[in-house]
C-alpha cells in the first residue's frame, strides 16, 4: 500500500496517472472526478513502492473499462457519436452487439435509441411488444437463442410472400400499368418524380428478390441462431419496403404513403422478432419445464 | 407527481445489484415479485426499467440463473436464483456495502 503516487517510481507513476486519465477521459466531467478519486484511491491501497507499470496494467485490466466501453453510446464517449440540432448521430461502424441493443431489447423501458448507424432514432421493438402486452421483459435469458430452427425457417416465409407478391403484380399487372409510374412523393403524398415502368419494376423485383433469396440464406446457414433473426429481420423490412413501393407506384399517391411505408418497413421486422421471441421463450420452457410451449402465454414477469 | 432528487438517483445506481442479489438470497423469486418487492421500498424508488436490464445484465454475468416453473395461478413463470458465483459477490457487496454505510453514519454523526 502507498499514501500517494509520489511514493511510487516515475515510470510507474506515469503509467498510472496516463490510466487514470484514459480511464476517466469518456465520462461525464462531473463524475469523472469522482471516479477519478476512487480509482486513484483504490490505486493507492493496491501498489506497494516497488510497483512496476506492469502491475498498474495488471490492475487496470482487473477493473475493466470505466467509461467510453461497447454498450456506451452517450453522446461525447466516442468521436464520431454526439448530437447535432438535438438530433443524435453515431458514424461508428454498426456490430451486432449495439444492433441488438437498438432494435430488440425487451428489457428496457425505452421505445427510442440513438440511430446505431446515422442520424436520428431507432425503434426498440423489444420494447414495443412488452408494452403491447406480445411478450414479457424477461421471456428469454439470450434472445433467440432458444427459438427452434423450424420458427427460424417458417420465419422466411414473410420476406418470401412479400417477394412473391411483389413478382406477382408484376407479373399479372405489369402490361397494364402506364408508361410512367412515381419514383418519389413529396410531404403530401403526391408524386413529384417520375420514372419509365420497366425502371420502376426492375428496382422493386431486385429489392424484392434480393431480399427473399439473402433470407434463404441467412435461415440455412449455421450462424448463431440471434444473427438468423436479425437477418430475417432486416431482409423483412427490405422486402416490405419493395412491396410498399409496388403498391405506392400502383396507387400513384395518398396522404398515407409516407405512414404507410413507415409502418411496413417497421411493423415487418418487427412481426417477425416478436413471432421469433414468442417462439423462443416457448423453447426455454420446454427446456425448463419438459413439455410443449408453443402457443401458450408463457407470463414471465 | 414530483420530480425525483438526482444525487438520490445518484446514491441508489450504486446499492441497485446489491438490492437485487439480496433479495434474491431470501429465495428464488420471478420477474414482477422482483420488481414489485423493491418497488414497495421507497427509499429504493426501483421500477420495472431498471430491475430488468439489471437482471439481464446479471444473467450475462453469471451471478444468478433463471429457470421456468408452473403456476399455480396463471402461466409458467421465469424464477431467478443465486449461482455460487452471485453468492460470492453479494458476500463481498455486503462487506463492502457496509463499511461504506458505517463510514458515512460516523461522518454524519460527528457532524451533528
Amino acid at each position: 500500500m502507498i499514501t500517494s503516487f509520489t511514493d511510487l517510481t516515475p515510470a510507474t507513476r506515469g503509467a498510472a496517472l496516463a490510466w487514470l486519465d484514459a480511464a476517466t477521459a469518456p465520462l461525464d466531467p462531473e463524475l469523472a472526478d469522482a471516479v477519478r478519486d476512487e480509482l486513484a484511491a483504490a490505486l493507492c491501497a493496491e501498489l506497494n513502492p516497488e510497483a512496476t507499470p506492469a502491475d498498474v496494467a495488471a490492475f487496470a485490466a482487473a477493473v475493466g473499462p470505466v467509461g467510453g466501453e461497447e454498450g456506451d453510446d452517450r453522446p461525447g464517449t466516442h468521436p464520431g457519436v454526439g448530437t447535432f440540432a438535438g438530433i443524435p448521430y453515431d458514424v461508428r461502424p454498426p456490430t451486432v452487439d449495439r444492433l441488438k441493443r437498438a432494435w430488440w431489447n425487451p428489457a428496457s423501458d425505452r421505445l427510442w435509441s440513438p440511430r446505431v448507424f446515422g442520424a436520428g432514432w431507432d425503434l426498440n421493438a423489444g420494447a414495443l411488444a412488452v408494452r403491447l402486452g406480445l411478450i414479457e421483459p424477461d421471456a428469454e435469458d439470450e434472445p433467440f437463442t432458444h427459438t427452434p430452427d423450424a420458427a427460424l425457417t417458417a420465419g422466411a416465409a414473410v420476406p418470401l410472400a412479400l417477394a412473391a407478391s411483389v413478382v406477382a403484380h408484376y407479373a399479372v399487372r405489369g402490361r397494364s400499368l402506364p408508361a410512367e409510374l412515381p419514383a418519389h412523393w413529396n410531404l403530401c403524398g403526391t408524386p413529384d418524380r417520375w420514372t419509365p415502368k420497366r425502371r420502376a419494376a426492375t428496382t422493386d423485383l431486385a429489392l424484392a428478390v434480393t431480399a427473399a433469396g439473402a433470407a434463404v440464406a441467412g435461415v440455412a446457414g449455421r450462424r448463431p441462431r440471434p444473427m438468423r433473426a436479425g437477418t430475417l429481420a432486416a431482409t423483412s423490412g427490405a422486402a416490405a419496403l419493395a412491396a410498399g413501393l409496388t403498391v405506392a407506384r400502383s396507387l400513384r399517391g395518398g396522404w398515407w404513403i409516407g405512414p404507410g411505408l413507415a409502418a411496413l418497413v417497421l411493423g415487418a421486422p418487427a412481426a417477425v422478432l416478436v413471432g421469433l421471441a414468442r417462439a423462443g421463450r416457448a423453447g426455454e420452457q420446454r427446456r425448463d419445464l419438459g413439455r410443449g410451449g408453443l402457443g401458450r402465454r408463457g407470463g414471465a414477469a | 407527481m414530483s420530480r425525483p432528487d438526482p444525487r438520490a438517483t445518484q446514491l441508489r445506481r450504486g446499492v441497485v445489484e446489491l438490492a437485487v442479489l439480496g433479495l434474491l438470497a431470501d429465495g428464488p423469486r420471478y420477474g414482477q415479485q422482483i420488481v414489485d418487492e423493491l418497488a414497495g421500498l421507497p427509499g429504493l424508488a426501483l421500477t420495472a426499467g431498471t430491475v430488468y436490464p439489471l437482471v439481464s445484465r446479471l444473467l450475462k454475468a453469471g451471478e444468478i440463473a433463471s429457470t421456468w416453473q408452473e403456476s399455480p395461478v396463471g402461466p409458467p413463470r421465469k424464477y431467478y436464483r443465486l449461482t455460487a458465483s452471485g453468492r460470492a459477490s453479494l458476500a463481498s457487496q455486503t462487506a463492502a456495502w457496509r463499511q461504506v454505510r458505517d463510514a458515512v453514519d460516523h461522518i454524519l454523526k460527528e457532524s451533528r
